[in-house]
């Protein structure tokens, strides 16, 4: 414990003799975590638009005339208990004409002289958000048996394909981008590391020359680079909440409205621990390797 | 204290630095290692405190098998060797004392004892008062002392110097000296490697002399 202790007091000393050097490595992990961190920032509110998207993925079960209300009750109940199923609302013909009429607006003068309206009821069922996909739909189609009261099903196949395309190129591009940013990011900080210990290196070799053992070398450079990887990802996350604040502060809320994007969120909590962790990763295990390229 | 059997060290494939050496140095000897440069005198002090590994060839120091030691057994055999190097190494980041308190802290001493010693080594060398001092601030005589009162201060079994007085004038050279011979005095095993012949002579001391890599004479004790 007592050299842990001694340890932490000689990497505090290190840090505050070479404060400009810390202060420019911590600058440069922060503004790497940032990027990361913005970027990530981007994404996690590009998934709310495509989730509110897929919000509006919408099955429509057209309903034959003629069949007592019990029987379409019954298939009601049926498809709500289903595990996919998030609701199932009725909309009777009135209704349905109702909406109709509502879309029609000035021409509805063409329904007049009907005896009998030809709008079917339906069944509108929402899936559940994991099954708000191709696939989902198609498992619960693939429920839906032959019942005699089910005429026809829609559930805009082609618009659901669209998003889904466009949701696969965001998701590929984001996980692209963000292995690139990210790769970037650990290249450029080890590689600020690795300058700053060697800038030490006579330290290193007269350590080790009067018998230091490489526990008692390596550990202070180790809490050194704990030290600035948790200073940096603290920088970064404070830039992060400024600039997010900032955003909210000057953009139009019609633009984001625009986007499908109820609110701007932040990162949540889990992702601002790991950039956190990460940064405290990055600074130690980047500190330890770059002694290691120095030891005999 | 130091033993080389058939040891041969060389450098890739074709350098060799040192071939088919034996020498043994006794516990308390003050030994001079001699020669031209490129000799071999440097790659044969760096075997000694496991700097360097032999090609071929066992080295014991001190009961030790260096050309087998493990990395980890390496820092407690470089606690019984004090290192001396013709340019002095030390931390301008550090004033004279924090220099010579290194090997102590190196051991984990308590900084009471840690600053005991080192008044004490520094007093010796006659550098108690310039203690406060960066090392840059001092002559070379005065910043080779400090280097020996870091070799020193945690009394190693053995001193090894390569070239220290290589970059000294005459007065310092002789201070140097006359600290190495007190040290030997007190019991410490001293081994020294220069090409100034002149001091060699007018100390008396073993002589070992290289040319090529090899022992031409003085390998015995």
């Amino acid at each position: 414990m007592s050299r842990l202790i001694s340890s932490v007091i000689r990497a505090l000393a290190n840090l505050r003799q070479s404060w400009i050097v810390s202060t420019i490595t911590t600058g440069i992990i922060a503004l790497c975590l940032f990027l990361v961190g913005g970027y990530m920032l981007l994404m996690h509110n590009l998934d709310s638009i495509t989730d509110q998207w897929r919000t509006e993925v919408l099955i429509t079960i057209y309903l034959r005339d003629g069949f007592p209300d019990s029987e379409i009750e019954a298939l009601q109940d049926n498809l709500a208990s289903l595990p996919e199923v998030e609701s199932v609302t009725y909309i009777t013909k009135d209704q349905a004409l109702e909406e109709f009429r509502g879309m029609l607006q000035e021409g509805d003068d063409l329904l007049e002289g009907l005896d009998e309206h030809p709008i079917p009821a339906s069944l509108r069922l929402t899936p559940k958000p994991p099954f708000q996909n191709s696939d989902g739909v198609l498992s619960i189609l693939s429920r839906l048996g032959d019942d005699p009261v089910i005429d026809e099903v829609t559930y805009g196949e082609d618009w659901l394909q669209r998003l889904e395309r466009i949701v696969n190129v965001l998701n590929f591009g984001a996980v692209v981008l963000g292995g690139i940013l990210s790769l970037a990011a650990v290249f450029i900080i080890s590689n600020t590391i690795k300058l700053t210990v060697m800038a030490r290196k006579d330290e290193l070799e007269i350590m080790r020359m009067v018998g230091a053992t490489e526990w008692f070398i390596r550990t202070p450079f180790l809490i050194e680079g704990l030290i600035q990887g948790a200073a940096g990802s603290i920088v970064s996350i404070t830039l992060l909440i400024l600039t997010h604040r900032f955003a909210l502060a000057q953009v139009d809320p019609a633009v984001f409205q625009a986007l499908g994007l109820i609110s701007v969120d932040f990162l949540p909590n889990r992702t601002i621990a790991a950039i956190l962790v990460g940064g405290m990763v990055l600074g130690g295990m980047g500190s330890l390797a770059s002694v290691g390229r120095f030891s005999r | 204290m130091i033993q080389l059997f058939h040891v041969s060290k060389w450098y890739q494939k074709e350098v060799s630095a040192l071939q088919d050496t034996n020498l043994h140095i006794p516990k308390g000897d003050f030994v001079f290692i001699t020669g031209p440069s490129g000799a071999g005198k440097s790659t044969l002090l760096k075997l000694i405190f496991a700097d360097e590994r032999p090609t071929s060839g066992q080295i014991l120091v001190h009961g030790r098998n260096i050309a087998r030691l493990s990395l980890s057994k390496i820092p407690a055999l470089r606690r019984e060797i004090g290192v001396v190097f013709q340019d002095f190494k030390l931390l301008p980041t550090r004033n004279v004392f924090e220099n010579v308190a290194l090997s102590l802290e190196v051991l984990g001493m308590p900084r009471r004892e840690i600053g005991r010693r080192v008044w004490l080594i520094l007093k010796r060398l006659g550098l108690h008062h310039k203690m406060r001092a960066n090392p840059l601030t001092l002559s070379g005589g005065e910043q080779q002392r400090v280097a020996i009162a870091r070799a020193l201060v945690n009394e190693p079994l053995i001193l090894i110097a390569d070239e220290p007085t290589g970059s000294l004038d005459l007065e310092a050279s002789k201070r140097i000296m006359e600290i190495f011979t007190d040290v030997n005095a007190r019991g410490t095993t001293v081994v020294v490697a220069t090409h100034n012949m002149g001091m060699v002579r007018s100390m008396g001391k073993r002589v070992v002399h290289l040319e090529n890599g090899r022992i031409v004479r003085g390998g015995t004790a």
